[in-house]
């Protein structure tokens, strides 16, 4: 009987994938910061960075799921840094009114 | 706002920018952050900052810590906090005569993989807005025991006003992987994001109506609960449908809402 080795393994790294992605549907978790503040404003993102590392850190090794971990992680500082800019923008705004 | 209160306020926005910044928009704000923090208004602080420090010396025993694997070395900072500071203001003006330097600075000493961009990020978080932090507190206290008229005004305006929070609920990319199965899926994220959209539009036209301010408060805690309802990924039909319609009965804000729901109901579950 021959046996693909190669298949096996693309399986557990499917199966695996599954376990992971499950595990980040819905909310993950809530930051909040001072959008004026830069430093408030990183830890915000260091937190969304554990929060990624938290559900998937032990997945990181997958094929498939390690690259989704910088991703998402590049995902959620980007997100952050736009909602404190949008936050600043309108505090000016207001501050004019 | 006095000049001292505008540099810091400057020196901050610098930061933010940097925040923001990529690998090829970077080296214009950090120019900009090295130039404010040796603002002629700082020449005496800044003498006396770095007074017996030798930023030649530390950084030879800084790249003698590499070893031979990337992310192996180590900034050799010396224990004295003044020390330290004043080593960072060197740094700082020595990559912004030599800019062409700081991606590979970066990415010695603030390795986080082969990406410039978060190299350049790591620098910031760990090197650059410490320093500002750190650096606007030398000023002050510097300031104020010498008696000259320091604006204790934080550069995040603190002294101005309250600041105002901003409360993000993150969620999970939604991403899927299927094994022995077929995906006949809809992308909910996609959805998520629209209803997002026309959550904020409705809120804008709840400010803008004509409205007593207790309606406002309370047609904004509806959106609130909505938004919470959209932000759980698996929104209720009946929840959502029974918050929007205890909308204020305006043509606009209905208009708004019916997308919304047409958007929810279409795509998530009864």
């Amino acid at each position: 009987m021959v046996k693909i080795k190669g298949l096996e393994a693309l399986q557990k790294t499917l199966s695996e994938a599954q376990k992971a992605l499950d595990s980040v549907n819905g909310e993950l978790g809530t930051l909040s910061f001072n959008p004026e503040d830069p430093a408030s404003i990183e830890a915000a993102i260091a937190e969304s960075e554990r929060l990624v590392d938290e559900r998937l850190g032990s997945y990181a090794g997958n094929a498939i799921v390690g690259p989704l971990i910088s991703q998402m992680k590049d995902a959620y500082r980007t997100a952050v840094v736009e909602k404190a800019a949008e936050a600043r923008l309108k505090g000016e705004a207001a501050d004019d009114e | 706002m006095t000049s001292r209160e505008n540099l810091f306020r400057r020196i901050n926005n610098s930061l933010l920018d940097m925040q923001a910044a990529t690998s090829q928009t970077f080296e214009q704000h950090f120019l900009t952050f090295a130039r404010l923090i040796a603002d002629p208004s700082l020449q005496a602080l800044n003498q006396q900052l770095v007074i017996g420090l030798d930023l030649d010396q530390f950084l030879s025993d800084s790249l003698a810590t590499q070893g031979s694997m990337a992310g192996t070395a180590r900034l050799t900072w010396p224990v004295d906090a003044h020390e330290t500071l004043g080593l960072k203001w060197l740094l700082i003006q020595e990559l912004a005569r030599e800019p062409q330097r700081l991606l590979s600075f970066a990415s010695t000493f603030y390795t986080v993989g082969r990406n410039w961009t978060r190299e350049l990020h790591s620098l910031t978080r760990q090197l650059l807005i410490p320093f500002g932090r750190d650096y606007k507190e030398f000023v002050v206290s510097s300031e104020e025991v010498s008696g000259e008229t320091s604006d204790t005004a934080m550069p995040d305006g603190s002294a101005q006003h309250t600041a105002q929070y901003v409360t993000y609920n993150i969620s999970g990319s939604n991403a899927r992987v299927n094994n022995h199965s077929v995906d006949n899926s809809v992308n909910k994220l996609i959805v998520n994001q629209a209803a997002s959209n026309q959550i904020q539009v409705l809120r804008d036209e709840i400010q803008r109506a004509s409205l007593t301010a207790e309606q406002k408060i309370e047609a904004t805690e509806v959106v609130d609960e909505v938004e919470r309802q959209v932000g759980s990924g698996h929104p209720k039909k009946s929840v959502v449908s029974a918050l929007l319609s205890s909308l204020p009965a305006i043509q606009s804000i209905t208009t708004i809402a019916k997308t919304i729901s047409d958007l929810l109901l279409a795509n998530f579950h009864k």
